[in-house]
């Protein structure tokens, strides 16, 4: 069932650009008007339970159409639909329905423990308290809150504030979450545990995901699905496993020596050295030129070979490629 | 019924949440208590100068007029506007932009609270001070305990709106402080601020009675006489005012809501 359907949605700034060589008078009454199209006609949809990375450079129009989504900001044109709700005109009503993190951004009370923020957003989702007493619970075993549940927001860490911050933003039972860079600014160990919770609440309690982060951990292991926006349009929106499959062209082959490499010979076409000593030698192959097969059989018959490690190129380096093409 | 309890909530949170920072309340209170007692000390020197009674009022009733501004100026629901503006600059505005109560009504109630605690703490001494220094002041309590209390709640509900507007004005320019600056003088003119109420000239008292501004501060007026007979007016006015102001700011927060710009990653 389909959760999110948006058709040609389009979004316009308008702003006035001056005339450097006038003054500022003249430019006060004469500035030109001019439109920056942000969101260019995009049509995509996302099926309930997914979870879709909507990724770009800076400027892509991903927290436009975020906030497009969440109702938050008017589109120029274009129809939005989540769960058969226009985010504009049913805001409210929507508003039980979606939960947002912008994580630059905290909903949290500084001088307060988690308990009172989520008292009061419970109270503001029409929830009594009985319900958000029993709610905080299931949030704080699910979320592992309890170290700090009682701490005042401003004595907690970036990892547990932004643990927070989810749970908090899952108060009302959400169907859908929008995720705006959840894991920026966070160490390895606590990006690791909040991309465990995003799967879990994914699987555990079907809440669909809609992600935008640069962090291509966050992607490769949350997201089934990649939507590539660059300059306003979608340019690829295809499952995450298929765009490394389909955009990962390059490998790089390091193979250790038995003894050590005394000769480098020839590569065929397709492979070039990356680096060559007599202790270790390491390849790059164009898959599209040579397949891996053919590869492995050159390299055993030239080469008096102990180990062969083959890498396939990083989501990273596929999405850095997809940027720069784009 | 439900938002009413959620307005409740969030008062109280908030007035919990600025209460957990004693300094402020500290700070508050200086801050009250230097500025009467500065201008206690003046305007004991105008009125000894000018033999006790100056527009047919004594210093003790312009001295409680005065202590009542200063006591509304801790509630400080002026602050509104730079909240509104600080969360449009930052884009903050967005957190509560997608939520089920209106962002405007959450902003309102987190102001009443943050000014809430300390004025009720910093009024209740301020009142148990005067009635030591100054007496207890004459007034017609069955008039004045009522009257007061409905038209400090509407001067406030009226200062919270039409400094929203200003706050509001921050989606379409970038900065509101000039038009608050210009509001903020009114507002504190008109109320009492610099010059208490009974020493207006005539046609600045007819300003202060007719101007929105100036029926922010209405609660100034209850400890004169001409209060007793004209309260029933005064309050029409304040409901007047709050109807045409609510009037505006639905427009222009309509308007504000369509042109929402918050800058992404």
């Amino acid at each position: 069932m389909k959760l999110i359907d948006i058709k040609g949605l389009t979004k316009d700034y308008k702003y006035i650009e001056k005339d450097e060589n006038k003054g500022f008078i003249y430019n006060l009454f004469n500035g030109k008007e001019k439109i920056k199209r942000a969101v260019d006609n995009i049509t995509f949809s996302v099926d309930e339970g997914e979870a879709i990375a909507f990724i770009g450079p800076n400027g892509a129009g991903k927290s436009t159409t975020i906030k497009m989504l969440s109702g938050i900001i008017y589109p120029t044109k274009g129809s939005i639909k989540i769960n058969g709700l226009t985010p504009i005109k049913d805001r409210e009503k929507l508003s039980y329905q979606i939960g947002c993190v912008f994580g630059q951004r905290s909903q949290l009370l500084p001088n307060l423990p988690l308990t009172e923020s989520m008292y009061m957003f419970g109270a503001m989702y029409n929830m009594n308290k009985k319900d958000i007493k029993k709610r905080i619970k299931e949030l704080s075993e699910l979320f592992d809150l309890n170290e700090f549940i009682n701490q005042p927001v401003r004595k907690l860490s970036l990892g547990q504030r932004m643990r927070a911050e989810i749970a908090l933003s899952l108060i009302h039972r959400p169907k859908l979450i929008f995720l705006d860079e959840p894991t920026i600014g966070l160490d390895v160990v606590a990006k690791k545990k909040l991309r465990d919770l995003f799967i879990k609440i994914n699987k555990e309690e079907k809440i669909t995901i809609f992600l935008t982060s640069h962090d291509t951990e966050d992607i490769q292991s949350i997201c089934d699905r990649c939507i590539i926006i660059n300059h306003g349009k979608i340019v690829i929106d295809e499952p995450t496993n298929r765009l490394m499959k389909d955009y990962v062209k390059n490998k790089t082959i390091t193979i250790t020596p038995n003894s050590s490499f005394i000769e480098f010979p020839n590569l065929l076409k397709g492979m070039k050295y990356i680096s060559k000593d007599k202790d270790q030698i390491i390849i790059e192959v164009n898959t599209d030129i040579i397949n891996t097969q053919e590869v492995l059989q050159f390299l055993t018959k030239k080469l008096d070979i102990d180990d062969i490690i083959i890498d396939n190129e990083s989501l990273e380096s596929v999405i850095r490629g997809i940027y720069e093409k784009i | 019924m439900k938002k009413f309890k959620f307005s409740i909530e969030v008062i109280k949170i908030f007035m919990h949440n600025q209460i957990q920072d004693k300094s402020n309340l500290l700070l508050d209170m200086f801050n009250m208590f230097s500025r009467c007692f500065i201008v206690f000390l003046l305007y004991a020197y105008i009125f000894k100068l000018k033999g006790g009674v100056v527009n047919g009022v004594d210093y003790k009733t312009t001295m409680y007029s005065m202590f009542i501004y200063f006591c509304i100026m801790i509630l400080n629901i002026r602050r509104i506007d730079q909240l509104i503006m600080n969360d449009v600059k930052s884009g903050s505005v967005e957190l509560y932009m997608n939520k089920p109560v209106s962002y405007l009504f959450i902003t309102f109630y987190k102001t009443i609270g943050k000014g809430l605690s300390s004025f009720l703490i910093i009024s209740i001494i301020g009142t148990i001070l005067m009635i030591t220094c100054l007496g207890v002041p004459n007034l017609n309590l069955s008039i004045f305990i009522p009257s007061f209390i409905i038209t400090l709640i509407l001067g406030q509900i009226l200062g919270l709106i039409i400094y929203s507007i200003v706050g509001i004005a921050s989606f379409f320019i970038v900065d509101n402080r000039p038009i608050h600056w210009i509001v903020d003088k009114f507002v504190m003119i008109l109320g009492g601020s610099y010059l208490p109420i009974s020493m207006f000239p005539p046609l600045m008292k007819k300003l202060a009675y007719i101007s929105p501004f100036g029926a922010i501060n209405f609660a100034t007026s209850t400890v004169y006489d001409s209060w007793n007979y004209e309260f029933i007016k005064r309050i029409g006015l304040q409901i007047i005012w709050i109807l045409v102001f609510v009037f505006i700011l639905n427009i222009i927060y309509k308007k504000a809501k369509e042109k929402t710009m918050i800058n992404g990653g």
